[in-house]
């Protein structure tokens, strides 16, 4: 776990893990709330297991569609943990994907008041870099910004 | 400009180098009153540079919250449970 680069959200979800489980790995209830509405998310393939495709499409009018994630899971245990990524696409074939590429591990585990829900995001470091280079600027000005800003925010600018 | 400049290790005609950069990358604006010349941090600007991170936050964050609301409002999933 990098704070820079990794982000972690754990819930705690009132219902039983079991139905959790199942709203995440069947495909006809996955596509019921992983976008927001109105984005209309359609599953195109869906193997929950290691290795299998995770494929959705959207549509803002429910009748276009247009791809959306094009995904891999690489372990599945049932019940328990899913992870995927979308740094290797459905064919397993490397890739570099919009907004940016990352692996989430995602954990089930019984709670007194139903699932404790967990959610691990690794990023490269090139998701960090891809933004440095929407905005022009070589690796390494990050830092200098920063120094700068912190700098500049302890005491007020001027002459 | 001159008391960012004594604040850093840097020598002064390098540190003006410098914030010349950051100017054409629009994180800084300065501006000249007479002999002295003042920089302002364009915060949306830089904003940019660690907000990514944040902004994915926000999606897994939103994205829990839906699973949550699926999960607890679906009559349908929770009574298979039983069967």
């Amino acid at each position: 776990m990098n704070p820079d680069l990794d982000l972690t959200i754990e819930r705690v979800i009132r219902a039983p893990r079991a139905s959790v489980w199942r709203a995440w790995t069947e495909p006809a209830s996955f596509e019921k709330w992983w976008l927001p509405a109105p984005t209309v998310c359609r599953v195109e393939r869906f193997e929950a297991r290691a290795g299998g495709p995770l494929v959705t499409s959207m549509s803002e009018d429910g009748v276009s569609f247009q791809p959306h994630m094009d995904a891999c899971f690489l372990l599945v245990e049932d019940g328990e943990r899913i992870v995927f990524t979308n740094a290797i696409d459905s064919a397993w074939r490397p890739t570099s994907p919009s907004p940016v590429p990352m692996t989430a591990e995602i954990t089930f585990a019984d709670h007194p008041e139903g699932t404790d829900y967990r959610v691990i995001v690794r990023h490269g470091d090139a998701a960090a870099r891809s933004v440095h280079e929407k905005l022009g600027f070589a690796a390494g000005w990050g830092s200098v910004t920063a120094q700068l800003a912190a700098l500049a925010e302890g005491r007020n600018v001027g002459a | 400009m001159t008391v960012l400049a004594e604040q850093s290790t840097m020598t002064l005609p390098s540190f003006m180098k410098h914030l010349a950069v950051l100017e054409r990358g629009g994180l800084i604006r300065t501006a000249k009153t007479g002999r002295v010349r003042r920089c302002e941090l364009n915060r949306e600007r830089l904003d940019l540079l660690d907000d990514w991170l944040a902004e994915q936050r926000r999606t897994w964050e939103q994205r829990t919250d839906r699973l949550d609301a699926f999960v607890t409002t679906q009559p349908g999933i929770t009574q298979k449970e039983t069967s």
